[in-house]
């Protein structure tokens, strides 16, 4: 006869890993679960395999599919009205047992803390770290002005009010002047325009607009990596200008890419519908679409899911069959480090995972692959195979 | 769905251990569908996973005054339904389709995680007001757009969105995730 413990321990452990996966899925976890579900994760490849599946989107929706499947208060009639359901006084004779097995369980109890405190003190020592970016903005206006938004106290500048770092046009003066919102590494942020068009931007990015839109049309130029939600106007075309090419909207939602060090501009449309323009190549993008433009040439092609685009303006890193280097250059903005290339492992990365945490929850994380090392130098990240 | 708050805890297990019919209740709709989901993947077989549960319920309630702790009722409850799915599946003549863990004497693991994944977004669910969980499920199970989902549901677009939105925040977002998912090609 096995033990209590063999028997049921690693039930238990089980279920608890099922129950902090489905905290993660619910967003119910507090910080010591979280710690507890990655110190779970990073023990085996399988435990991550498993957690990635769990926590796919078509599997919670099969899980919800599952649930409304299950008449549950029908199979409940049925078990209470069974001659077996008759509640009976009969708990005397397994006093004994009973204190027995509460004897064994809290046992059990022990024995389980201290394995969990083996593990804590197993865990690599943190070495080098870099910490995650955070809400970073300058406003330059052509006067020459140049405020830093966040953490700026509430003040009017030029006739234009700034709350809790929110420039608000609303009763902004009449005559258009020029102004640039500039997101630095490590940097983001999310502003209102004068027309109420909301611009989430990333890091190293900016954006330059009329502080009002008094023309035909709705101008502006952005750099960098920037998302949209249009006010709509359906009289004042809404524009935006990046690199050569340029997206006009009614009212509508889409994602814009265009930095300097990477050979692609792209264009990923969520909500409603955009024209994209390129020299004489115009296309028309439907929701799920995204624009790459390469050169003078542009090639359209239907997404799976937008969210790999957009994943950034909720502060999380999306990466979906993403090449390392292009989780390298995500995270040289994020970070503000310098990637230093001695091997091309060539990995393609599935991944999502919260923006606001240190670099080094990142590197553990990709190391778990395998296939790559990751150093940190001061502001140096090496990769090596 | 069922409105009523799927949690178990130590009141009610003491509860179900005098033989309270309400804790037995409450206890069946916690773990019904996550056990039955449990037996499914030993038998794939939708009907007799029920069956199997249903029945391992009742031999719990013979035995509740045996059970220590909350733990090992949990606990408790997987390994009867492994043990009565395996019985079950020479006792039907179940044609099984080979998965880890076939026939093994053991609970599987991976199984009984995911089971327990899915009790947890069920107790979510099952906190969210009927109006967001119609919405929620519209939308996620069947893959009904916003507008669909506002034309079924008799609701504007905006409405289904406001409403979809604020039964994200109370679940805090059911799918994309702030955390780690990592899977590598």
């Amino acid at each position: 006869m096995r033990s209590f413990d063999e028997q049921f321990q690693p039930i238990a452990n089980a279920a608890r890993i099922g129950k902090l996966i489905g905290g993660f899925i619910t967003h119910t976890l507090n910080d010591d679960e979280q710690e507890e579900l990655d110190e779970w994760l990073l023990k085996d490849e399988k435990n991550m395999a498993l957690f990635a599946e769990l926590t796919d989107d078509a599997k919670v929706a099969e899980f919800i599919n599952w649930l409304q499947r299950r008449d549950t208060e029908a199979k409940l009639q049925a078990v209470k009205s069974d001659p077996r359901f008759q509640p009976k006084w009969r708990w005397m004779p397994y006093a004994a047992a009973a204190s027995l097995l509460i004897a064994v369980s809290v046992l059990a109890f022990y024995f389980l803390r201290n394995e969990r405190k083996t593990n804590i003190a197993e865990a690599p020592a943190a070495k080098a770290d870099i910490a995650p970016g955070q809400p970073a903005a300058i406003l330059r206006m052509d006067n020459g002005k140049v405020i830093t938004l966040e953490g700026l106290k509430d003040t009017v500048v030029d006739g234009v009010a700034i709350a809790g770092g929110v420039i608000d046009y609303a009763n902004a003066e009449e005559g258009a002047s020029f102004h640039e919102v500039i997101i630095p590494r490590k940097g983001f942020y999310q502003l209102l325009l004068p027309d109420g068009t909301k611009v989430y931007l990333n890091n190293a990015s900016s954006i330059s607009y009329p502080s009002a839109f008094t023309g035909a049309t709705r101008e502006v130029r952005v750099t960098g990596e920037s998302y949209f939600e249009v006010a709509k106007d359906k009289a004042k075309p809404f524009i935006v200008h990046t690199g050569s090419s340029s997206v006009t909207a009614l009212g509508t939602r889409f994602a814009v890419r265009n930095y300097d060090n990477e050979a692609a501009q792209c264009v990923v449309l969520t909500e409603g519908s955009v024209r994209v323009a390129q020299g004489s190549v115009v296309r028309v993008l439907q929701p799920l679409q995204q624009a790459t433009i390469t050169g003078a040439a542009m090639q359209v092609t239907a997404l799976e899911d937008v969210y790999p685009a957009t994943a950034w303006k909720e502060n999380v890193f999306r990466f979906s069959d993403a090449p390392l280097e292009e989780v390298m250059n995500v995270l040289e903005r994020w970070y503000d480090v310098e990637i230093i290339y001695k091997d091309h492992p060539s990995i393609h990365i599935n991944a999502t995972i919260s923006r606001d945490v240190p670099v080094s929850k990142l590197i553990a994380l990709l190391e778990a692959t395998k296939e790559v090392r990751l150093t940190i130098h001061g502001n140096q990240i090496t990769v090596q195979r | 769905m069922r409105t009523t708050k799927q949690s178990f805890d130590i009141a009610n297990f003491d509860d179900f251990k005098a033989g309270k019919a309400s804790a037995f209740d409450q206890l069946f709709r916690a773990y019904f569908a996550p056990l039955t989901r449990y037996a499914w993947t030993i038998l794939k077989d939708e009907v007799v996973a029920e069956d199997v549960v249903q029945d391992c319920f009742l031999k719990l309630w013979e035995k509740r005054t045996q059970l220590s702790n909350i733990q090992s009722l949990h606990s408790y409850l997987y390994r009867m339904v492994h043990n009565s799915s395996i019985n079950a599946i020479s006792r039907n003549k179940l044609r099984v389709v080979k998965h880890e863990g076939e026939g093994s004497e053991e609970p599987v693991e991976a199984a009984i995680i995911e089971s327990e994944t899915m009790r947890e977004v069920l107790q979510v669910l099952d906190q969210l007001p009927p109006r967001m969980r119609e919405i929620m499920v519209l939308h996620y199970v069947e893959g009904k757009d916003l507008h669909e989902v506002g034309e079924m549901t008799g609701t504007s677009y905006q409405n289904a969105r406001t409403q979809r939105y604020r039964a994200i925040q109370i679940m805090k977002h059911i799918l994309s995730a702030s955390k780690i998912i990592f899977s590598f090609l």
